[in-house]
């Protein structure tokens, strides 16, 4: 038999960060999506945004790029949860939007393709279009 | 047979898993194997819809992978 399966996903981290004095593979993982996510729209990580007035926001990561210099926050509750913090007023919504999508499908596809390597599949990854808005997916290939 | 699982990762993050080249209900298994993993790797998933593909398709895909190994284009039917 074989099947299609649509799953919806959430994200979530362990609560540490660093676990047996190493950094959690999960956060790894986040930062090298955020890493990817940050050379593709020729930003930077940092560790805080800032809001409409200027105010600092410490964060557990933060990306920074030209289009958004408040930066996307993403905060790690304590239950592993990931709770993406913003100020988008004055018409970064989009952009904002977009860069937490990007974050989100970056790391998603990060962990399929970690994950098929791990069931010891042959792993390729490709980028695509799709729909008429051309919408970026991404597709994790597995052979065995 | 070739096994092969083929994940489409959208915008919003949602994942489409096509599992081809699996007999009987090996494939749930190994979705089941996958999700476990996936969770180690701080993904979360839980099925939204699952579809048993039609004989057709399966034949389509028995085709291909006959064409893959002989090299000859398979009989159409």
């Amino acid at each position: 038999m074989s099947v299609m399966t649509t799953y919806r996903t959430r994200i979530r981290l362990s609560p540490e960060r660093v676990v047996g004095g190493e950094l959690d593979p999960t956060w790894a993982l986040m930062q090298e999506a955020l890493e990817a996510t940050a050379q593709e729209f020729g930003g930077r990580l940092t560790d805080r945004v800032t809001d409409y007035y200027g105010r600092e926001i410490r964060c557990d990561f933060a990306l920074i790029t030209p289009d958004f210099p408040r930066g996307i926050g993403l905060r790690v509750e304590p239950g592993g949860e990931v709770t993406f913090i913003y100020d988008h007023y004055g018409g970064y919504q989009r952009v904002a939007s977009m860069l937490c999508e990007r974050i989100t499908q970056n790391y998603t596809s990060l962990a399929v393709a970690r994950a098929l390597g791990e069931m010891n599949y042959s792993v390729e990854v490709e980028e695509t279009r799709e729909g008429p808005e051309q919408a970026r997916a991404v597709v994790v290939r597995g052979t065995l | 047979m070739t096994r092969k699982i083929t994940v489409e990762i959208t915008r919003s993050g949602e994942i489409k898993a096509d599992f081809a080249g699996f007999a009987g209900d090996d494939c749930v298994e190994e979705a089941d194997r996958l999700a476990a993993v996936l969770a180690r790797f701080g993904l979360s998933v839980a099925p939204a819809e699952v579809r048993r593909k039609s004989e057709a398709e399966i034949r389509e895909e028995l085709g291909a992978a006959t064409t893959s190994r002989a090299g000859i284009p398979a009989a159409e039917e």
